[in-house]
């Protein structure tokens, strides 16, 4: 009996609800003791799980309804039968033998099924359920740092549940319902650590639970999140059940069927509850809901939850005969952290920024809040990195004068209750293991470990490695071996080669995963054997991308310049240059101080010149020249002496500049001189600042400038418009009151807009703009924000019955997500028109790829003042019906050019076309046949009966 | 006149034309109807059918042994996205090596026949508006009739989509499961296989339709095409292909080079 085998055959049907059918047999305290706890010192009623013992011909009758009803799978009655759980009704001891009695029962009627139709195998799945405490979170509001149950505890109590149901008889276990990633992590290392010691490997199905509206889980995580954090473990499948109908699910399901690379399930509740917590929903219509699940090739298991019931099930049942399995679709191997939320490292992706503030051995402001027991300051710096624009935060608290581990935990559950920190993934820092291990046992999503290394030998390497992906985590390796730390080309190449084949081939860490640090080490230190130091890094960066498939290279990019210490402007262009030159080579992430980065065009030619010779060791006399430069630089702790030339440019390029720099000393002067030059404030924003944001555009594009310097810029931006808003504001009155106004003077406003930035997507400057612009022109502007789901713009736009939806996106993963918007728009019968825009966007990509989704109108838009034409014409009750058909009629158009290029249409021969057929899914289906074959004849057919079928 | 239905009436400019237009027709509709002024004849077929390559195989029966017919079809050549299929109408098909036995249906259908009668009738009037109404609603009637038969088909006589509840708009909307694509349509522009197509269902003698020498369909308000009903079966363009397909097809089709050319001369890349 393979389910790995009947998945790829077909959809499978798990069971229903357990507790709903429990309570049809209306069980009374006295049932629910039996003979056997008749004198137990708590009410027992309501424990649904010490059935087994004292009821199991009840839970068996239900077992055989379900499987009678058609289900593939069904769960023990073990929801709860661990110590955690049990404490609640003080029967902690019978954690073991309940998990295996409701294995044994429901093997034993599993089996009696099986065996009456051995085409059809039963399965039975050992139910780990969440338990009633959050590892992430802590239950008391005034003590975030709090929790009232451990990664260990959690550990321990789930080793012997798993331990139960498996004895018993389990055919695979499945950790369900979790609302706290964390927890399920405890739970998939005990069943890892049950299966190391026992030899027993289980497959493992994993299901979580979406609890709102948010679409995250309770601790917090989102979908995607959520499965990066669990995906290390070998899965058989993951899912989604309880707490929404089907329909509520269906977005987050589909999101986690297009990411997931395992199979998937679905089981959701009959519905949402009503006011006395009895769900409404009939079989049928939860069938039918499911049912497009199943049509959208979105499932391979389906079942319910609660509310549902063997009716439930074989309605279900029914309707999962007619479809063929879900395919598993192909995921490329690519390093996917979370915290909150998922981050994915691309080929694509130019650099990702690793912000290093939160360290006490490396920065003393940090090391005494620390000791000074400050954590709220200490928050507050883990804060000020991701607003600069850290990707990934390390933190260390290694100091001999307190308790690493202790503080570690106690840091790491503090950043747990902060969600502006904690949606970022965390880089766990210490040069102690036990300080890693147990940091690691804080982080619900999945974080990296810095560092391990052949240090202390290769067991010791392995040990740490498989804990490691034990834990679910990443990992950076360092270029040191039993002889000491690599300081030449040479010993990089092979410590780093030795270390990958011991992790790939023996302890089957995933390459993806794995981050080389190869030194970053201290040059122009006048020593003459430290001089190729950078070139060294630089050229084992390069080696490592071309020779280790999949593994990443990181650095702690600060080292570098400790030559030049207390000389900042000196130490941030050589950070500058370093980056520049190492990631053009394949550096992917760093250790950065995100301020202490300088714009690399920005570094004086002169300086660049010196700091690029230090560094690529050009000439042998570069250190000396540069110090002496550094020297003439006068510069008082961290205020330096800034070039001030720029200040007599004209207006729009001190605008640019400042915008490039970041510097917004001067802004507010600036920008009022450039209001009293142009006519109209707008004017200001479409024209100088525009041209300066442009400019930031194409540096980052270019690789000159990193993710914290547009952070800068944009802040910049958003002030400059802050001071402009209420001149235009005042504008606005201004022409209102004269009359000059002609837009919809009947209406209040000239038509209500909804805009955001597509999920995924952060940036908003443009859209912004554009909504300052539509609001200047009457129109009422409702803004979501950015990295907005789509259903969530949906229902908003639904709820505040808006005109127009406005899209916007930069990078281009959000062209996709706009093109799933529009089918949602078309899916749920939207008319309203869909305007796009961004940079990423175009008007061939809205007519070819998102215009044929969406019946109603959906138009590109190329920029701010353009905005104001468009959405003028769409809301004009005369023009509106010729403009949207003159679009469609021009889009057309565009779509059947691109398509025709026979200029640049390429071709491919017939044999390479028929290589990459379509190959329609045949597993398990039978065609349907037809009533008969050969002809049918129909003479005279009633015309009446087509009337209705005219188009 | 540009507009949508029923928006139109509301149209400042042409509302008031539109909608007497559309009095007009429903008038006509009426007579038609009530004096059966146009009948509607229609034949469809369904045989055992398996994919082998870019054909379609017919079978004489379930045995799959005789082959009845062969439905020869094209493949996509315009290079595509990685990941991306090319797809030819064969691919909803399951191969015959699959064992899997599948079928493919066809149909026929016109309301054209009364047509020429009712128009010449209002030529003799000289009544050019009517007259033109007249062919226009045949037209209709035929589409009309496609979309009927084809959802008969799908509840009822191949009947895999039994439950199928789709308003007007979702109809319209191609919400159904399955297609019906028309030989002449971008999926399968060669004209040639409506050959086939009427020999299979003898709609000469069960629907009274001919096919002109340019392979048009008599009476003009006609519609035929495919049955295909594999869920992921989908209509898509064949867009342009190379001389090596056409040569490959001409060989199958036992046709020569030039006439095949020809037939697909708008889809050629060379």
């Amino acid at each position: 009996m393979d389910i790995r085998k009947e998945l790829e055959k077909r959809i499978l049907v798990i069971d229903g609800a357990m507790g709903t059918m429990i309570q049809r047999y209306q069980l009374t305290e006295a049932d629910f003791r039996g003979e056997r706890f008749r004198d137990h010192l708590s009410d027992l009623q309501g424990n649904n799980d010490l059935l087994n013992i004292t009821r199991p011909d009840i839970i068996k009758e239900i077992h055989a309804e379900y499987l009678d009803a058609g289900a593939d799978i069904i769960e023990t009655n073990t929801f709860s039968t661990q110590i955690i759980s049990l404490a609640d009704y003080h029967l902690e001891e019978l954690a073991y033998e309940l998990s295996y009695e409701g294995a044994r029962i429901a093997k034993e009627v599993a089996d009696e099924f099986t065996k009456k139709d051995p085409t059809k195998p039963r399965f039975v799945a050992g139910a780990v359920g969440p338990t009633n405490r959050t590892a992430s979170l802590s239950p008391d509001v005034n003590d975030p740092g709090y929790r009232a149950v451990t990664f260990d505890d959690l550990a321990e109590a789930y080793y012997d549940q798993v331990r139960g149901l498996v004895d018993g008889g389990s055919d695979l276990l499945l950790v369900e319902t979790i609302f706290d990633t964390l927890n399920a992590k405890a739970a998939l290392f005990a069943i890892n650590r049950y299966a190391e010691e026992s030899g027993k490997h289980l497959p493992i199905m994993i299901s979580g639970t979406i609890t709102d509206a948010s679409g995250r889980t309770l601790s917090g995580q989102t979908v995607e999140a959520f499965w990066n954090s669990i995906r290390h473990a070998n899965l058989l499948s993951v899912g989604l059940n309880c707490a929404l109908g089907a329909r509520e699910m269906r977005p987050h399901l589909e999101e986690l069927s297009n990411i997931a690379n395992v199979f998937t399930s679905a089981y959701p509740n009959a519905g949402l509850p009503n006011e006395f917590g009895q769900y409404d929903e009939t079989a049928h219509e939860t069938a039918h809901q499911v049912d497009d699940f199943m049509q959208a090739g979105l499932v391979n298991i389906v079942g319910g939850c609660c509310g549902t019931t063997p009716e439930h099930i074989k309605c279900i049942a029914d309707k999962a005969a007619q479809y063929p399995a879900r395919l598993i679709p192909e995921i490329q191997p690519n390093m996917r952290l979370s915290g909150l939320e998922a981050v994915t490292l691309t080929p694509e992706s130019v650099f990702m920024n690793v912000g290093e503030r939160t360290n006490i051995t490396g920065s003393p402001k940090f090391s005494k809040l620390i000791l000074g027991e400050d954590y709220e300051a200490a928050l507050a710096v883990a804060l000020q990195q991701v607003e600069g624009g850290a990707q990934v935060i390390d933190i260390n608290m290694d100091e001999g004068m307190i308790d690493s581990e202790a503080v570690m935990v106690k840091f790491l559950n503090l950043v747990a209750s902060e969600p502006d920190i904690a949606k970022l993934p965390i880089m766990v820092d210490s040069s102690k293991w036990t300080v890693i291990e147990a940091g690691l046992k804080c982080l619900q999503g999945k974080g990296i470990v810095n560092s391990i290394s052949l240090k202390e030998g290769e067991d010791k390497f392995k040990e740490y490695a498989r804990k490691i992906l034990s834990y679910g985590a990443a990992t950076v390796v360092m270029a040191f071996d039993e002889v000491g730390q690599a300081d030449s080309l040479e010993r990089r190449k092979e410590i780093c080669q030795r270390s990958y084949d011991i992790l790939v081939n023996e302890v089957g860490f995933p390459p993806q995963d794995i981050i080389f640090d190869p030194n970053i080490l201290t040059v122009a230190t006048g020593l003459e054997e430290h001089n190729n130091y950078a070139v060294d890094f630089i050229d084992a960066t390069r080696w490592i991308k071309e020779n280790l498939p999949y593994a990443k290279v990181s650095g702690g990019v600060s080292n570098i310049s400790f030559s030049f210490r207390g000389n900042n402007v000196v130490r941030e262009a050589m950070h500058s240059a370093f980056l520049y030159h190492a990631i053009k080579a394949g550096m992917d992430m760093g250790i950065v101080n995100a301020g202490m980065l300088e714009v690399y065009q920005e570094i004086p030619k002169d300086l660049l010149e010196l700091v690029e010779d230090v560094l690529l060791n050009r000439r042998p006399d570069a250190t000396e020249r540069l110090v002496e430069f550094a020297d003439n630089i006068k510069s008082k702790g961290k205020v330096i002496v800034r070039d001030e030339e720029w200040r007599k440019d004209p207006v729009e390029k001190r605008l640019s500049h400042a915008l490039v720099k970041g510097i917004i000393e001067y802004l507010d002067d600036d920008v009022e001189e450039a209001r009293q030059k142009y006519a109209r404030p707008l004017e200001v924003i479409e024209g100088p600042l525009m041209d300066g944001m442009n400019i930031v555009g194409d540096l980052f594009g270019s690789g000159k400038m990193f993710l914290p310097q547009v952070v800068k810029s944009a802040r910049v931006m958003k002030k400059a418009v802050a001071y402009l808003l209420p001149f235009i504001e005042l504008e606005k009155q201004r022409v209102l009151a004269s009359g000059e106004n002609t837009a919809a003077d009947s209406r209040s406003n000239a038509g209500k807009i909804l805009m955001a930035t597509v999920k995924g997507d952060v940036h908003d400057i443009g859209k912004n703009i554009v909504g300052v612009v539509l609001a200047c022109n009457n129109f009422e502007v409702i803004d979501l924000g950015v990295m907005v789901p789509a259903q969530r713009i949906i229902e908003e736009a639904i709820k505040q019955e808006v005109d127009i939806i406005g899209l916007s996106g930069l990078i281009t993963p959000s062209l996709d997500e706009m093109v799933h918007f529009a089918k949602e728009m078309e899916r749920q019968n939207f008319t309203i028109p869909l305007i796009i825009g961004g940079a990423t966007t175009s008007r061939i990509h809205a007519a070819v790829k998102v215009a044929p989704n969406y019946s109603g109108p959906a138009i590109h838009v190329l920029d701010a003042s353009r905005s104001v034409t468009v959405c003028s014409s769409l809301m004009s009750e005369t023009g509106r019906d010729e403009y949207i058909q003159g679009i469609k009629d021009e889009y057309a158009k565009a779509r059947e050019a691109h398509l025709n290029k026979k200029s640049d249409k390429r071709f491919v021969s017939i044999d390479q076309a028929r290589a990459s057929k379509c190959q329609i899914n045949l597993n398990g289906m039978v065609p349907p046949k037809p009533t008969f074959t050969g002809t049918k004849v129909f003479e005279a057919y009633p015309l009446e009966e087509l009337i209705s079928y005219i188009d | 006149m540009r507009g949508s239905f029923p928006k139109i009436f509301d149209d400042k400019f042409v509302g008031v034309e539109a909608k007497k237009l559309y009095d007009d027709a429903q008038q006509l509709l009426k007579r038609i109807v009530d004096e059966k002024l146009l009948q509607a004849n229609g034949v469809i077929g369904f045989w055992p059918a398996n994919s082998v390559g870019d054909d379609i195989e017919l079978y004489t029966d379930d045995t799959r042994t005789q082959v009845l017919a062969t439905i020869y079809t094209l493949r996509q050549q315009s290079e595509k996205v990685k990941g991306e299929p090319y797809y030819a109408l064969a691919d909803f098909i399951a191969p015959k090596d699959s064992g899997v036995p599948d079928y493919w249906g066809g149909f026929a259908v016109t309301t054209g026949i009364g047509c020429d009668e009712l128009v010449a009738e209002f030529e003799r009037d000289y009544d050019d508006y009517n007259s033109i109404m007249a062919k226009a609603l045949a037209d209709r009637f035929a589409e009309a009739f496609a979309e009927k038969m084809h959802e008969l088909v799908r509840k009822d006589y191949w009947g895999y989509a039994k439950t199928e509840q789709l308003d007007t708009i979702e109809l319209i909307k191609e919400e159904y499961q399955g297609i019906r694509p028309a030989p002449g349509y971008p999926a399968c522009p060669d004209h040639t296989e409506k050959t086939t197509l009427f020999e299979l269902l003898k709609a000469e003698d069960n629907a009274h339709m001919h096919l002109t020498e340019s392979l048009a369909m008599t009476p003009a308000a006609s519609v035929s095409g495919f049955y295909f009903a594999h869920p992921q079966s989908r209509y898509f363009g064949l867009g342009k292909i190379g001389k090596d397909q056409v040569e490959d097809y001409a060989k199958r089709k036992k046709m020569d080079l030039e006439t095949v050319e020809r037939w697909l001369g708008p889809n050629l890349n060379y």
